[in-house]
Parts: C-alpha cells; structure tokens; sequence
C-alpha cells in the first residue's frame, strides 16, 4: 500500500471510527436512556393539571338554594417562569391585599428534582386561594401590562349560604380545605364533593400550552345536588316565632322541629343559639363552639311530661286499661319506695285522657306500676328512645334509658313521667309523630332526593316505617286524651289554635343540680303536638331550655304552648289547611292576601 | 461516423431524472404537507384554547350571577330589605278580610283558609 492509499485508509478508519463513536452515543441516549430523558423532559414541559370537580349544590324541597358555590380563582405562580420576582410580587401583593415580602417568600419557593436532586424554582406555588374573579383579572391585566410572565389562575369556587344563619345546624358549613364539617355537608360530603378529574398538559418554552400534545385526561365528575325535606317556608315561621320566643324569655338555648307525621319528613328545624355559616369564627372558644351543635339531635333533656304518651299507648295497647278505665290519683300525694310524689293539683279518679289532661304524674306512675319494669321499658324503647333515629345528620346521639335491672325502686314511678330518661328533642318529636300517625313509628327523613348531574336520581327519600308501637285502638284514645289537653281544662289551653283541632302535651322537666336531685329553679320546657288532630299535617315540638321566667310560669303550658300556636297557626296558612267547620266559636277568615302576613 | 458519433454522445437520461424529480417533489410536498397540518394542528389547539377559555369565563360569569340572583332573593336579603325599610308589607287590615261560611263552599280548594284569631300568651 502506497502511503497515500494508507493516509486515505487511515482518514477513512477515524471517521469511521468517530461516527461508530457518535453512534453509540445516540443510541445509549435515545434507546438505552430513553426513559429517564423522557421523563427529563416530561418535567420540564409536561403538567398534571387539575380539573376540578363543581361541589354539588343543597336546595331545599322546593328547589330554594340553601348553599351554593360561587367561582372565584386559585392564583399560581411558575417559578420556572418568572424574571421579575420583585414586579410579579409587587403587583400581585397589592391586588390580593397581602404584604409584598410573604407573597416574595412564596414565590421563592424552590423544589427537588426528581432526575438530578437539585434544587429548582417550584413551577406550581398558590399564592392565594378563593380569589375573586374580578381581582383575578385585575392582576391579569397588570401583568399582561408590563409584560410579566409567570403568573397564571386556576378556577377555584367558594360555598355561600344565601339564607345565612337560617337552617346552618342542618346544613352545616365546611372548613378551609373544602370539607364539609357539620350538617349535610358533612355527612353527605361524599356525594356533594364529585371527583376532580386531571389532564396532562405540555407547554411551549414561553408557558403557553401546546393543545395538540395534550396528553391523558380524566374529566372531573362533579358532585350530586341534595334536595332536603326541609320547607324553608316552614323554616322561616319556625326560625321568627323561636327568635321572638328567644328574646322574651332567654333561654340557654331553644330547639323546633317541625316533622311530617305520615311521612317521618323533616319540615323545619331550628336551634338557638345558631352562627352564620358565611362567617365561620375560627376560635377555639367552646362558646363559639357550642353555637355550631345541632341541639335537636346532640342534646339530650329529661322530656318530662312529654313522656306520658308512652306508659299510656303500651297500657292501651296491652289492654291493662281501657278508656273508661279510671285511676286513683291518690288526691296529689302518692308514697312509692319511701317517696312521695306529687301532683300540681290534687285529682281522684282520673281516666286514661283526664290523666294527660290534667298531665297528672300520679297517674303516669300508676299506669308504670301496672305495667312492670319490663314492659314499661320495652315500651319506652319501642318509641325509639334509647337508640338514634337514624336521621341523615351527624354527631347524633341516642339518648339515655337505662336496662330495668339498674332502676332504683322509685324508677318505675319516674320514667313514665319522663324522668331518669334523657331524650333528644327529635326523639320525642318522632314517637308524638308516631301518635298521629296511627302508631307507626317512623324514621326521620331530612333528605328527599340526592340528583346526578345528568339528572338521574341516585337516592330518594322513602318512607321508613321502624316499628308498630302501639296499636290503633289506644293510639285514638291518646290522641283524643291529647286533644283535651289543649281544650279550655287543659294544661296546654295556649296552644289553641283558632279553626283547628290540635292535640299535644306539655313537658315541665326540672334540670339535676349541680350537688344532685333536681334545681327547682332550672327548667326544660316543651311542647309538642300535632295539627289538625283528626288528620295530622305536621307535628311542631317546641322547646326551650331554662327559659327566664317567673317560677309560677315556668311550664311548657304557659311558655312553649303559646310558641306552638304561633307557628301551627302560620303553618296551617302557608300549607293551605282547611280549617275545621266543627268550632262554632272561632271566627274564620278567608283572603287572598293572606300569605303577605306570612 | 454519424452512427459513431451517436452512439457515444452523452445521452440524457429523461426516465431516470424525472423519477428523481418526482420522488424530490413528493417527498417535499409531503414535508410541506406535514408543516402545513401541524401549522393546522397548532392552530387548532390555540382556537380550542381560546373557545375552552371563552366558555369557562362564560360559565364562570353565568355562576357569578346565579349566585348573586340566589343572595340578593334570599329569604335572609329580603327580611334585610324589609327590617331596612326598602320593601314594605303592609298589614291586612279588618276591612280587607272577606269573612266565609264554611257550610256554603263546595269544595276545600275554594278558599284559602286563614284565622285571624292570634292566641297569645
């Protein structure tokens, strides 16, 4: 070989060789390495974007809205972005009203990499949620002014209640990270929340996102509307007239329920004291607390006299008395297990509704002796105390009623008075409803239908009968007994309501003492019955708790039954109750102008 | 000669250039081809970003206004505007109350039933 040819040859070799060099090279880094550039770049350009889900709305039974989001914006920064860190910062501060060096702070945030480990600007900082709309464009504007990349906003809702403080302990109110915390939007936050969806997004060098490289996508599913029984008609009348009975006699606190009797539906139901969902206190103060807690289900009172309508059903029931039956009332004085209990009158013979009628605890106590530790307590629990009722509402309890074998040898003569039992108001208000309704107890129904966002109803109320607890027969004789409670000779005369036939009983239940025994001072009152009594439309239980009034008026009669009336009088208007033609004495008027004084 | 002469001149080859010429054209097309359609995809891509953009802003403002429809008809805003004076109801007065005998109505969804008899404590 001539040393041309070998020069030539030699050249030759080394390209070769160079190439084979640089070939390699390309291989080892588009096939041997392929994964880990690829997931080099993903990072740098690809995002997993978050698409949220809409958090379904809670309207009431004729589709008034109870809580609604309205669409505010989550303001983001990209780290990997951003020139200007003191402009961006100066801008961004100023519009969101948030001092200039925390917004800096924020946007100086760096991150790891996941490839090398190395520190790098973090490309999705929020600096702000639940940022108006307007505001959002505001900054939008200013950046696009100057020329300010970097800063970019996601949609972002926040949840109002349009009635404020009306219905809060059912609806409840969620805290800052979207969770529902009490009420309904707690305990059907799995339906209401929907599931936020995704998309895998890739952006140019300049942020700007390249539509057609869009990668995988899931599209959120958003939350399912709740359609509650609740009437806010009936709310707003039960909401006024417990406000105006608040200011009058004080009380602790002060609970109405309002309950459909044929249907177990909850009409209405108010507490006080009562908070704004829209401006949730976030203090630690048990006060503040203590103003959040649905009262008809999470406390728990000795219902008194209220009680009566279960030792007498379970006596009509088991026939041990008939309604011509009569029971010695022992003339208000009656000596049980070196006890004496008394009446607040002195009374003889007394039949089944002369017993209610008069709410004698003697007779109460007789029908309890008749009836036997055993049975009174089966009874007592068939009505549905002792346990939770079940009502789609959280932190529920079930009450108190302790198994015979721990009664004293005065229990039997206390518990069918309503005492040495401790009930929740909507206990009492479910087993009165159970006196209207024939003898069915009934589940409490809040709830009326849970709706997709396609429209298809996933979930709706149905009528849930627990258990028969007493038979026809004694319910028609307590409910007559009822009736008579609310006559002129009654103890609960205050509750009439002109053109209806109501039937309900009083409860006086005094508080224990803090040395123990009762505080003849402190007192739960009540009221609870139902309209019109010969074919119930609603059952109202009104309660409130030591309300300040002068001992002599310290009973359900005088201060709850007049606050019933009110609110079965403006609700047999709102429902468009006939009234009853058999009372010749009330005077009835008809115009169309009535629902204005509604 | 001339029978020579032609057969060693330098021919041009017309089949050979104008399948070259031809796998040259399609392959360019088909390069301006793909720059065109992915032109069309980008710009695709931006309209459906700017139509995607448009509509959530339309869906935003329409839910922007369906909330503030649903605060200001609020049974809460309204009892504001009432206490504030702004609306005013004003109470049935005894002349304007048409007063029934309810054996003579022949059906009960002929009346709306309302007492006027206020039980008071």
């Amino acid at each position: 070989m001539s040393g041309t040819s070998r020069r030539a040859f030699m050249t030759c070799c080394g390209l070769a060789g160079s190439f084979t060099v640089f070939s390699a090279r390309l291989v080892q880094l588009q096939v041997t390495r392929h994964d880990e550039f690829a997931a080099m770049a993903a990072e740098k350009h690809v995002n997993k974007e978050p698409i949220y889900a809409r958090r379904g709305a809670i309207r009431d039974v004729n589709g008034e809205s109870l809580a609604q989001n309205e669409p505010m914006k989550i303001v983001i920064a990209d780290g990997s972005l951003m020139e200007d860190q003191p402009a961006i910062a100066r801008i961004v501060a100023s519009a969101l009203d948030m001092p200039e060096t925390q917004v800096l702070e924020k946007l100086a945030t760096q991150r790891v990499s996941k490839t090398d480990g190395k520190q790098t600007p973090s490309r999705y900082i929020v600096i702000k949620k639940k940022v108006a709309d307007s505001i959002a464009c505001d900054i939008a504007d200013q950046l696009a002014a100057q020329k300010l990349r970097g800063v970019h906003f996601e949609p972002d809702t926040d949840r109002n209640y349009p009635n404020g403080s009306m219905l809060c302990h059912v609806v409840g109110y969620m805290n800052k990270d979207n969770v529902g915390v009490e009420g309904i939007e707690k305990n059907l936050d799995e339906f209401l929340c929907g599931r936020d969806g995704f998309r895998y997004v890739e952006r140019s060098g300049t942020g700007r996102e390249l539509v057609p490289y869009r990668g995988q996508e899931r599209a959120p599913r958003d939350g399912c509307d709740v359609q509650l029984t609740v009437d806010m008609g009936l709310q707003q009348i039960a909401e006024s007239e417990l406000e105006i009975a608040c200011k009058q006699y004080r009380p602790k606190m002060a609970t109405c329920v309002i309950m459909n009797p044929r249907t177990g539906a909850i009409l209405a139901m108010a507490n006080r004291p009562n908070f704004d969902p829209n401006e949730i206190d976030p203090s630690d103060d048990p006060m503040v607390i203590a103003t959040r807690l649905n009262r008809a289900i999470t406390d728990m009172v000795e219902p008194g006299s209220t009680f009566k309508i279960v030792p007498t059903a379970a006596a009509l029931s088991l026939r041990l008395v008939n309604r011509n039956s009569y029971i010695f009332c022992e003339n208000g004085a009656f000596l049980w297990g070196g006890s004496t209990l008394h009446d607040h009158r002195g009374y003889g013979d007394l039949t089944i509704q002369e017993l209610l009628m008069h709410s004698s605890n003697i007779g109460a106590a007789k029908l309890g002796i008749q009836l036997g530790e055993q049975r009174l307590y089966e009874a007592v629990r068939k009505f549905g105390f002792g346990e939770r009722t079940g009502i789609n509402l959280p932190f529920e309890i079930p009450g108190v009623v302790h198994p015979p074998h721990t009664w004293s040898k005065i229990s039997i003569t206390h518990v069918p008075m309503g005492q040495e039992v401790a009930a929740t108001p909507l206990q009492i208000v479910t087993a009165m409803s159970a006196i209207a309704n024939g003898g069915v107890l009934l589940m409490p129904q809040i709830v009326q239908s849970i709706t997709d966002q396609d429209g298809n109803v996933v979930q709706s109320m149905k009528r849930t009968e627990v258990r028969r607890v007493a038979t026809t027969e004694a319910v028609d004789i307590v409910r007559e007994g009822l009736v008579k409670v609310v006559s002129k000779k009654g103890t609960a005369a205050l509750a009439h309501v002109s053109g209806f036939s109501v039937a309900g009983k009083t409860g006086t239940a005094q508080k224990a003492g803090p040395h123990g025994g009762y505080d003849p001072d402190r007192h739960v009152v009540s009221f609870v019955g139902f309209m019109p009594a010969e074919a119930p439309e609603f059952t109202v239980l009104v309660m409130l708790d030591e309300p300040k009034v002068k001992r002599e008026n310290n009973y359900g009669g005088i201060v709850a039954a007049p606050v019933f009336s009110r609110i079965a009088e403006r609700a047999a208007r709102y429902l468009n109750l006939t009234p009853s033609p058999e009372e010749p004495d009330n005077e009835l008027i008809v115009t169309q102008a009535g629902s204005v004084r509604d | 000669m001339a029978a020579n002469r032609h057969r060693h001149a330098n021919t041009v080859p017309l089949a050979l250039i104008t399948g070259w010429v031809l796998i040259c054209v399609v392959i360019g097309f088909a390069g301006l081809g793909y720059v065109y359609l992915k032109n069309q995809s980008i710009t695709t891509g931006t309209k459906t970003k700017a139509l995607e953009r448009e509509l959530a802003e339309l869906t935003t403002q329409d839910e922007v206004v369906r909330s503030k429809i649903a605060l200001l008809s609020s049974r809460a805003a309204l009892q504001r505007r009432l206490d504030s004076g702004f609306i005013k109801l004003v109470p049935i007065t005894d002349d304007r109350l048409v007063r029934l005998d309810l054996g003579s109505r022949k059906s009960a969804s002929e009346i709306r039933a309302v007492s006027n008899e206020r039980t008071t404590p």
